[in-house]
Order: structure tokens, then C-alpha cells, then sequence
């Protein structure tokens, strides 16, 4: 695997929330889809908060009845991404 | 941060279902048990490597799981890491319904579907009925586990195990 190139994908992924999708299909309808699929949809820091701000979005929002969870691609998804949190921890 | 997570789903009010499309690891399988459906494709798998990786179990797993398949099919995943495939996963209570991988987008519709179509009002107020007996002690599941873990991120034990992970992880 080429290390320098993933550097740079988890730089990116530390600073944006474009892997966490949320598609309104209907009023009553919201799927938060983990798109990294990349990185096995493993999960960092900003993609935990971006998921905490949609399900306070969806309790409160008086027409939602369904939120559904999915994956993009060939995983559902690989837990919390290590390699954030190995770097974090090594750190502490 | 992880406590908060864990008690916007133990809290949720809305039906929270989810379509496990492929491999499924840690906190995505931990939580599962807080889930009103769990629908997985034939290519799915289910594990948790917590001592593995020198953590320990959250998501209150360690609660939910033993009384949802029983104390020692809980330990095989929570301490052995064991790998569940899809129909194990069902047989354990884990999983609602297995669906054939090359079905899997059609029937996630027509689930959806099903359920959309029921009285909304009713759904609801059986889903915060269902609820309400478990919630206080899911909260203090929660709170402790976070904490056990917060320890565990402390230990010796687990830097080294996050060093390794590193270090073999730059050798692929």
C-alpha cells in the first residue's frame, strides 16, 4: 500500500463531512449512508459528529417516521478508523 | 464524544433501521441491539475485536448482547472475537432477516415500504413504549462503558496494541 497516498485521503477526511450521506427520500424517510468506501466506511471523529447532528435533526423533525442506516460499497462499515484514533492514542 | 453517540440512539425516537450491506465491524456491530430492524445481505459478517485490540465493549453490548443471545454466545464475540456470518448472526438474535446479497437494494425498498405504510402515530408511541422500561439502565450501561473505556485507553497494554496495529499496518 502506498502510505503517502492514504496520508493524504485521511487528511482530507479529517476536514470534511462528505462521507457521511443523508438522503431525504421523503418527508417521512431519511438513510444516512456511510460513503468511504475507500477506507472500508471506517468511522473518524468528524464523521461521528456529522451522524450525531442528523439523528438530533431527525428526533425533532415532526414529519420523519424511518431513518435507515446503510453502506456504500462492499462494506457496511469497518468500526471507529484506527489510524485516526492509533494517532490520537499514541499521542495521549 | 462516544457516550453522547451511544445516547442519541439509546434516546432515538423514530424507527432506526439498518440494512447491513457487507462486513460489519466494531461500534457498527455493537450498536446493533439498539436498532428496531436489523436486515442483512448473505455477504455480511459481524465482529468485534475489542480485546484484540486491548479496548473493551461498548455500545452497551455488554448488557444487550448476553440477554439478546445468551452469556456465552455474547462472550465468543465480546472476548474471543469471534466472526459471525449473516445466518449466525440471525440465529444469535442479532440480525432480523437475512436477504440474498443480489436482492438486497429491492427488498431494502419494499421493507421500507412496509414500514412507512403503517399508522405513523402508532408506531411511534409503540416504539417509546417498548422503550421506556430499558432506557434509564441502557443510560447507566452507557456511562459505565464509556468510562471502562476510557481507562483502557490509558493502559500500557493498549498503546502497545495501537503501536502494532501501526507498525503492521505500514509493513503491507
Amino acid at each position: 500500500m502506498n502510505n503517502k497516498l492514504e496520508e493524504s485521503n485521511d487528511d482530507k477526511s479529517s476536514s470534511s463531512a462528505e462521507h457521511i450521506q443523508l438522503l431525504k427520500k421523503s418527508p417521512a424517510h431519511w438513510e444516512i449512508a456511510l460513503n468511504r468506501p475507500e477506507k472500508y466506511n471506517a468511522i473518524t471523529q468528524p464523521m461521528y459528529e456529522k451522524i450525531i447532528e442528523i439523528l438530533d435533526q431527525a428526533a425533532q423533525d415532526k414529519q420523519l417516521v424511518l431513518l435507515t442506516f446503510t453502506g456504500r460499497g462492499k462494506f457496511y462499515s469497518a468500526g471507529t478508523d484506527l489510524v485516526d484514533f492509533a494517532k490520537m492514542a499514541v499521542r495521549l | 464524544m462516544l457516550e453522547k453517540f451511544i445516547g442519541k440512539y439509546i434516546d432515538f425516537p423514530k424507527i432506526l433501521i439498518s440494512f447491513v450491506n457487507g462486513p460489519a465491524v466494531g461500534i457498527s456491530v455493537s450498536t446493533l441491539a439498539l436498532f428496531d430492524g436489523v436486515y442483512a445481505s448473505s455477504n455480511a459478517t459481524f465482529s468485534l475485536p475489542f480485546t484484540r485490540t486491548a479496548q473493551s465493549a461498548e455500545g452497551c453490548s455488554s448488557f444487550l448482547f448476553p440477554q439478546l443471545m445468551g452469556s456465552l454466545h455474547a462472550k465468543e464475540l465480546l472476548l474471543f472475537d469471534k466472526k459471525l456470518t449473516a445466518q449466525q448472526a440471525q440465529q444469535r438474535g442479532l440480525v432480523t432477516q437475512v436477504i440474498d446479497d443480489k436482492q438486497f437494494e429491492s427488498e431494502k425498498d419494499k421493507i421500507c415500504q412496509e414500514i412507512l405504510s403503517l399508522p405513523k402515530g402508532s408506531l411511534l408511541t409503540s416504539k417509546a413504549l417498548i422503550q421506556k422500561w430499558n432506557k434509564q439502565q441502557l443510560h447507566q450501561v452507557n456511562l459505565h462503558e464509556t468510562e471502562v473505556l476510557k481507562q483502557r485507553w490509558l493502559t500500557e497494554e493498549f498503546l502497545q496494541a495501537m503501536m502494532d496495529f501501526m507498525r503492521n499496518r505500514k509493513k503491507k
